[in-house]
């Protein structure tokens, strides 16, 4: 009888308990979703660690495609703050009357490296421009990165001749060169830079649109906490931490 | 009303399911036999390698081929040693992914064939004195091509459905590696939603044709043991 009782307890106990913990969580510390292009992603971690550390408030970031994130975000996923890789699926949001334009702000700018890890000596642009092998670049149908590298060989007379292999993305350019299944390609500074590598050389801003990262707001409820997070990144600190990962 | 570019893509779809549907169904049948017939204990071994795909999600099948593929490990070095350029992005890459990935569709229908087939008759045969491969080709086969058809379907139209992997190990090659599943992502990724409809359309009316035909078999089989 008595072991029953405890049982009862213990169980009233825990749910209450659980209960009373989901309602402070809900009210007190509701976090932050966050929608992230790839190549953010792992700069993104750390400015949410900080951010959560200064504010207490909790924030969750999904990364994927910016295309993906934006077919997601159209059909109503529960995101505050979207951050995309480039300008063009922030302004179709816009006109598709999903957001406010004015909750709109540029907080990165990509550039773009010619990465070839199976020579000695850091390449030089003219090792780019007489490289002949297969090239990992990102999709130019719709990743950023990948129109910009479009680009690239464009102006460089280079797109007719050369050969891809076109990542999903650019991480997974990334990811077809370090596998050492490509020998070079057209990838993300930042991606070299948080990974540590040097043979790269970065190519000149000239030779394609520059790869501007904007962001948008999406929840604008009275927490203001997804407005709180926009002041954070463009913050001098935060603007100053995003240039020393690799964007302009 | 499709594109010059949807139609490679339906044409690479279909070299690469024909291809594997015919490298499976050689391989599969012994495989199938020895798994419904051995004793060893090494079977539920292979029986669980085989039914891997199964359960495995296709992302790490993908990305322990993408690494096998390298030219820094054995399989991607050997190949480079007789060819130009590396098996990932390549359609021989493919085939091969292709085959380990639909390996247990074609397995699986054989094998439980394989365990229901009444020894009887392969003792009666044997005292008429048929030898293995009259005995393969007068009573096994015939007797089972319901089950051959099954399987040889379920691993056409599994490979026609491959997304994860060729994702991983593809690289979008147009007339390469561009098959249709991947063009249908790309197609929704580019916001060309139109492209996007017919393909899925295609696709959706023809796997339901595969199964519509897959059952339809298996009620025609049923019926025929139920009035025996």
């Amino acid at each position: 009888m008595n072991r029953i009782r405890l049982i009862i307890s213990f169980i009233l106990i825990s749910l209450w308990s659980a209960h009373s913990f989901a309602l402070a969580s809900t009210v007190k510390n509701k976090p932050l979703n966050i929608a992230v292009a790839s190549n953010f992603k792992l700069s993104a971690q750390h400015i949410a660690h900080e951010f959560t550390e200064i504010s207490g408030i909790k924030v969750n970031i999904s990364s994927a495609s910016t295309a993906t994130l934006y077919q997601q975000i159209l059909r109503g996923a529960p995101f505050d703050v979207f951050l995309s890789a480039d300008q063009k699926h922030i302004d179709l949001l816009i006109d598709a009357n999903k957001v406010n334009q004015e909750h709109e702000f540029i907080y990165a700018q990509g550039r773009l490296v010619f990465w070839k890890p199976d020579i000695t000596r850091v390449p030089t642009l003219q090792d780019f421009l007489l490289y002949d092998g297969r090239l990992a670049i990102a999709n130019p149908k719709f990743a950023p990165y990948g129109i910009a590298a479009e680009e690239t060989l464009k102006s460089i007379k280079k797109w007719q001749v050369q050969q891809y292999i076109k990542g999903n993305n650019i991480n997974q350019a990334y990811q077809f060169v370090e596998s050492k299944n490509v020998r070079a390609g057209l990838v993300a500074y930042a991606s070299v830079i948080q990974k540590q590598q040097k043979n790269y050389v970065i190519i000149p801003q000239e030779w394609h649109h520059p790869i501007k990262q904007a962001g948008i707001v999406l929840n604008n409820d009275e927490t203001k906490h997804a407005q709180l997070f926009r002041q954070f990144l463009l913050s001098e600190n935060m603007q100053k931490y995003i240039k020393s990962q690799g964007y302009n | 009303m499709l594109t010059a570019g949807d139609y490679q893509a339906i044409w690479l779809t279909l070299k690469l399911a024909s291809l594997t549907t015919l490298l499976l169904m050689i391989m599969a049948p012994p495989l199938a036999w020895w798994l419904a017939r051995s004793q060893t204990k090494i079977r539920p071994l292979v029986e669980s390698l085989v039914a891997l795909p199964l359960i495995l999600p296709p992302t790490v099948l993908g990305f322990y081929l993408l690494i096998a593929f390298s030219p820094e490990h054995f399989l991607g070095e050997w190949w480079l040693s007789f060819n130009d350029s590396s098996l990932a992005f390549s359609f021989t890459g493919l085939v091969i992914a292709s085959v380990i990935y639909s390996l247990p569709f074609v397995v699986q229908p054989l094998q439980s064939a394989f365990v229901h087939l009444d020894k009887s008759y392969l003792e009666v045969s044997a005292t008429l004195g048929y030898g293995k491969f009259e005995r393969l080709y007068k009573i096994i086969f015939p007797m089972l091509l319901p089950s051959f058809i099954i399987a040889g379907a379920l691993g056409f139209a599994h490979t026609i459905g491959e997304f994860g992997v060729v994702l991983m190990i593809g690289g979008n090659i147009p007339g390469e590696t561009q098959v249709l599943s991947i063009l249908l992502f790309d197609h929704v990724e580019s916001l060309e939603y139109a492209s996007a409809h017919k393909l899925s359309f295609i696709l959706l009316a023809f796997s339901m044709s595969v199964l519509v035909v897959i059952y339809g078999c298996l009620q025609k089989r049923q019926q025929r043991v139920l009035n025996a």
